[in-house]
């Protein structure tokens, strides 16, 4: 690494052209660069995803078919996972702003919190999986159940990954590592985070209301 | 700072392909057809991705 090079990954200033951006003369880190990349090739494919759901659910009818149609209640224990994975991106957020300023008890704080309610997320989500077991959905009930876990699926996989990430993140954080100017690793896992959420509630969205 | 540096340009990409989507989407219905929702989806997404992008182009670039 060069000196200049160097210089511009530890300057740490976030500049007016970008919150994200590490250097007063513009660039982003390697780490933010990555994980924008990261999301914009997920975008892709949960909109595949999505997209093979509505060819699905075009080309059967009705939707869901009458012997799941009462399982899908939207007000059930899928509504107070969705609360609190909404709640865990806001925690998030706070343990960002946090440790921007230096805040690093509040940032172990929240990032912790984040971390427990990713884990709280996915155990309801295996919960509300037993109980969809018990009525007889399962991957191989049709389009509808096949769409329907894969969807949801994949989306848990990816809370799964996320919550890894925090934990990491909270290890770092425990050991010191972070600081306002060296930070990288929060700023990129948060906005994983964030957009984990945001893909949760188009899904509860589509699944449960549309 | 070119103008067109700013990092707000990127909803007018993004908005762009919207734009097209909810063309797509409306358009079908006084032709006469459905709906294509898959269609739909993948133009929208196709926003966010072009929008993300074009963030990391003018943020990674250099102001000198």
């Amino acid at each position: 690494m060069t000196a200049d090079s160097h210089a511009l990954a530890t300057t740490g200033e976030h500049t007016p052209l970008a919150g994200l951006a590490h250097d007063t003369r513009g660039g982003i880190s390697n780490v933010v660069l990555g994980m924008l990349l990261f999301i914009t090739s997920e975008v892709m494919f949960f909109a595949g995803l999505f997209a093979a759901y509505f060819n699905t659910r075009a080309s059967n009818h009705p939707w869901p078919p009458d012997e799941f149609a009462h399982i899908l209640n939207p007000f059930s224990i899928i509504l107070v996972a969705t609360i609190i994975l909404i709640s865990s991106s806001f925690t998030c957020q706070l343990a960002v702003w946090a440790i921007r300023r230096s805040d690093r008890t509040g940032f172990l704080r929240n990032i912790a919190i984040t971390f427990v309610l990713g884990v709280v997320f996915l155990l309801l989500q295996a919960y509300d999986y037993s109980l969809l077991f018990e009525e007889g959905m399962t991957l191989g009930s049709g389009p509808f159940g096949t769409t329907y876990f894969t969807l949801t699926g994949f989306h848990g996989a990816h809370v799964f990954g996320g919550v890894i990430m925090l934990g990491v993140v909270l290890y770092r954080g425990m050991s010191g590592q972070f600081s306002s100017r060296h930070h990288d690793a929060v700023e990129a896992a948060s906005l994983y985070w964030h957009f984990v959420d945001v893909v949760w509630i188009l899904l509860f969205s589509i699944l449960y209301f549309l | 700072m070119h103008p067109i540096q700013h990092p707000r340009n990127t909803i007018i990409i993004g908005g762009a392909f919207v734009l097209v989507a909810a063309i797509y989407a409306l358009g079908a219905v006084p032709l006469g057809y459905h709906i294509e929702w898959a269609g739909v989806t993948m133009l929208a997404a196709l926003g966010v991705a072009m929008a993300i992008m074009f963030y990391v182009l003018i943020a990674g670039s250099s102001k000198d």
